[in-house]
């Protein structure tokens, strides 16, 4: 038996060590980065205490908009793809035809990369020629340059990106309602539960761990939003859509404020953690009740 | 079902169909168009003639990308794949003391947002003296990867019955054996989910490659698609059509194994 569980860890160990390094020495190493003055070209380790998280909390603009727009396109993008997920999971649920091909269909975005999906928006949204344009000139609606409006600019991102994740919660969604046993409804329908109160009583209950996983894969997805932005608008007009992801790339890597680099994503590590978390331990519990 | 709520089901799933696949259909007939037709009619109408300029500008603006993407994305699809099934394995037929936390201290990775890797990985590579080097994509997407296949993997072993195991033992086959014998040849279906999820996500990926790829000659598809984009102000045929180039190895993967796509999808959420 110490033979199996020796050869058992060795099969495990190199993915331990990998993951050690990639995941848990990194977090720890731009933990300490972000608590340094290395906000210059060469590295600076000299203690600067939170110096950099006071200063993106109490004086950089830029910071607070990021929060700002970040915590705008939050509940939108996640209530957006969740409710038309679940509505489009529900339609797919209910014995039609074709239904493999819809569900293709809605799934298709999540098969490209968002690099991809960005630059066709931008073909989308462009104010001279984009077929948003060739729609509002036939409607002798006034021309609107959607990506270089401070209002537009951010819901149009929310848009595109509600396009590309809306497949991957209505397949959350279906496999949860195809979970629930038809008995179940039956034994609802012939207790005159019909239409909205079947599924505000019974079904939405029932689905209640697809919930819980598809607003706490949402959420982390809104909070570290970066590849479409950088795609469609780097951020602007006027920092308009910009995000805590971007700033932090930009200061990282463009403007070597390493150290406030570093703050950023130990902020947007720490938002993520607030969600994970609680799901991790739930979701390994469940897995252990059923092992 | 009465035929009006029939009908109605389908007019809201046609509209979303039309909804999900419009940006598609742009990509398309864009791509066709030359640069004259793309500013003379109307966004969406299909091309008058087919022109395939845009596809030669586009080639030469990304093929070297297409060609690197591969050359590290297959390398790091085998090698976590590799790593998520032994490690699967480890955590489902062989259990030791502590298995449980192992698995949750790799399912953290999951839900890692990279913004608080990429500093340490960058500096990382460079002290290894691989940045600029394809192998620092190749190990940084094995890394990365590791979390999702083995999630996968202990999820595809646990519906295997133990006793298969146990029959093994008793002919005297050794754990290794056990592996090798009865779980690889029974693990096919796990290996595809795993591969395609995987090959899906490293070729898409865009901010390791923003951050490693400085270099022409390791630079991913996805980051050479961006670079075209802001060279290419307005030339939504070439634009479009790099798109197209850039999307076509997954979208062909999707078309064709879409089934274990979801699979490797829900195999990553509902079980957790």
């Amino acid at each position: 038996m110490k033979k199996r569980t020796a050869l058992s860890i060795g099969l495990i160990l190199p993915s331990v060590i990998i993951v050690g390094i990639f995941v848990y020495a990194f977090i720890a190493w731009t933990f300490a980065v972000s608590l340094t003055n290395w906000n210059t070209l060469l590295p600076n380790w000299s203690f600067a205490g939170l110096k950099n998280y006071i200063y993106l909390f109490t004086q950089d603009m830029r910071f607070h908009m990021d929060l700002i727009n970040n915590f705008i396109f939050l509940p939108f993008f996640v209530l957006g793809t969740m409710i038309l997920g679940f509505f489009l999971a529900t339609l797919l649920n209910s014995g039609v035809k074709f239904e493999s091909f819809f569900r293709t269909v809605f799934l298709l975005p999540m098969a490209i990369s968002l690099v991809v999906s960005g630059v066709i928006w931008v073909w989308i949204y462009d104010p001279t020629n984009g077929a948003l344009a060739s729609l509002f000139q036939i409607l002798h609606l006034p021309a609107i340059n959607w990506l270089g409006s401070m209002t537009y600019a951010l819901p149009a991102i929310i848009i595109a990106t509600i396009w590309q994740y809306t497949g991957f919660t209505t397949s959350i969604y279906l496999a949860g309602l195809r979970g629930i046993p038809q008995e179940v409804l039956e034994a609802a329908r012939l207790d005159g539960a019909h239409g909205f109160r079947l599924y505000w009583n019974i079904v939405i209950p029932m689905v209640q761990s697809s919930t819980v996983t598809a607003f706490v894969l949402m959420v982390q997805l809104s909070l570290q939003m970066f590849d479409i932005v950088w795609v469609m608008t780097q951020g602007g007009p006027a920092f308009a859509t910009d995000m805590p992801a971007v700033y932090m790339f930009i200061a990282g890597f463009k403007q070597n404020f390493v150290a406030r680099g570093a703050a950023i994503a130990m902020i947007i590590f720490a938002l993520t953690l607030i969600v994970v978390i609680p799901y991790i331990f739930t979701a390994g519990r469940i897995t252990e009740e059923e092992a | 079902m009465r035929i009006s709520k029939r009908i109605a089901i389908y007019t809201v799933l046609i509209i979303a169909s039309i909804f999900f696949l419009f940006p598609i259909y742009m990509l398309i007939v864009t791509s066709l168009k030359s640069l004259q037709e793309v500013n003379t009619t109307s966004s969406w109408s299909l091309p008058v003639h087919i022109d395939l300029s845009g596809f030669v500008t586009a080639w030469n603006g990304i093929s070297q990308g297409f060609v690197n993407s591969f050359e590290f994305t297959i390398p790091a699809l085998i090698f976590s794949v590799f790593l998520g099934s032994i490690g699967g394995f480890a955590l489902t037929k062989v259990k030791f003391k502590g298995s449980n936390t192992v698995f949750l201290f790799l399912l953290f990775g999951m839900f890692l947002p990279y913004q608080v890797v990429l500093i340490p990985l960058v500096k990382f590579m460079a002290t290894l003296g691989l940045y600029g080097n394809i192998w620092s994509l190749i190990i940084t997407h094995t890394a990365y990867g590791i979390p999702i296949t083995t999630l996968i993997f202990r999820n595809f072993y646990s519906s295997i019955p133990t006793s298969l195991l146990e029959a093994g033992q008793v002919d005297g086959a050794n754990t290794l054996q056990i592996y090798a014998r009865i779980i690889l040849p029974l693990s096919i279906p796990g290996i595809v989910v795993a591969s395609i999820w995987q090959f899906t996500n490293i070729w898409n990926n865009f901010l390791f490659g923003l951050v490693l790829g400085s270099m022409p000659d390791v630079r991913p598809v996805t980051v050479m698609l961006n670079n075209l984009n802001g060279a290419m102000m307005a030339q939504w045929n070439t634009l479009m059509a790099g798109a197209l180039i850039t999307a076509i190895p997954t979208l062909i993967v999707y078309l064709i194994a879409g089934k274990y796509f979801v699979k490797g999808l829900l195999g990553g959420a509902v079980k957790g």
